[in-house]
């Protein structure tokens, strides 16, 4: 992630969407992984949490 | 700024909560969460509901691509739809008409006015009926013939004909008309009857009362980006009617309708 995210974006990213595997484990190291490469003040977006 | 951002904010100064755009899944499959209520106090201020939020960005997404000059609704309540066409089409005059039959409605058309004077807008609530009163008061207050009407007062058949009879006198010649709540309440008939004045009439399925736009057969290119959006094809929405029955057949707690589907369901051509 942290590759990716600095190749291709020229900043930390904000906001960040999370929609992969709906689950909550798998939610949650999504948002741990996303977390260390987003900017300090970033949106986080999770699509179908209800 | 986005109309939905901007319409929000006006029903709150004037001591509203507003809740709309709700998903129906996520709450017992209530048809009519998806659309407006207005609250106050912990209260529901009227029965009545304002278009759904997602109506809104429609109307924005249709203001974007084809902003109107001079706007008529029939049918105000509380003005959702009214101030959200006035704000979606900042140089256009909007008039709005409702017989105020109600405490609540008569109320409706003050709030609109109120919201109208504070947020200044072009925009006008009055007390009228449709048809007796829309050729009198479209002159007296749209300084040119509605070239976008919205169509959403009482939701039959017969007063639907009525009513886009009674605005087709008063129109432009190009003239779009929008029509609220046509699969929702079944007003298939009184669009049979729009098509046969010679406008193109097109579903908006991806509207959640299942809208109606006609329009006269010129605007079709300018109004294209739109309805590609909001009117899918009728090709592609019998392949989302044909997958959403054979879902709803795997759902059944059989054993064998849950291998049939599988196992054989996958297996079988999709109708187009």
């Amino acid at each position: 992630m942290a590759g990716v995210v600095q190749e291709h974006l020229p900043a930390p990213s904000d906001p960040a969407l999370i929609d992969a595997l709906h689950e909550n484990e798998h939610v949650v190291i999504d948002f741990g992984v996303v977390r260390k490469v987003a900017s300090r003040d970033a949106a986080f977006i999770f699509h179908e949490v209800i | 700024m986005n109309v939905a951002l901007r319409l929000y904010p006006l029903y709150r100064d004037q001591g509203f909560s507003v809740v709309s755009g709700l998903n129906a899944l996520h709450w017992n499959q209530r048809r009519w969460v998806p659309f407006t209520k207005f609250l106050r106090s912990g209260k529901s201020v009227t029965w009545h509901l304002g278009i759904s939020l997602h109506e809104v960005n429609f109307l924005d997404s249709l203001a974007t691509i084809s902003p109107a000059r001079s706007v008529l609704v029939i049918g105000n309540s509380y003005g959702w739809s009214a101030v959200a066409l006035a704000l979606a089409n900042p140089d256009a005059k909007v008039t709005a008409i409702d017989p105020a039959l109600s405490p609540d409605t008569l109320e409706g058309l003050k709030i609109t006015n109120a919201i109208a004077k504070a947020a200044e807008l072009a925009l006008v609530a009055v007390r009228g009926a449709a048809p007796q009163d829309v050729a009198s008061l479209v002159p007296e207050h749209l300084p040119a013939p509605p070239d976008l009407i919205l169509i959403d007062a009482l939701h039959n058949n017969e007063h639907v004909v009525v009513d886009f009879e009674a605005a087709r006198k008063v129109a432009s010649p190009d003239a779009v008309f929008l029509f609220h709540d046509v699969h929702d309440f079944n007003l298939y008939a009184a669009m049979d009857h729009v098509r046969a004045t010679g406008l193109v009439v097109r579903r908006l399925m991806a509207t959640p009362s299942g809208m109606v736009i006609a329009f006269p057969a010129s605007r079709e290119g300018s109004l294209a980006p739109v309805l590609a959006v909001y009117g899918p094809d009728e090709a592609d929405l019998a392949v989302i009617e044909y997958e959403s029955t054979w879902l709803q057949c795997a759902k059944r707690k059989s054993k064998t309708w849950r291998a049939w589907s599988r196992n054989i369901f996958p297996r079988l051509p999709i109708r187009h």
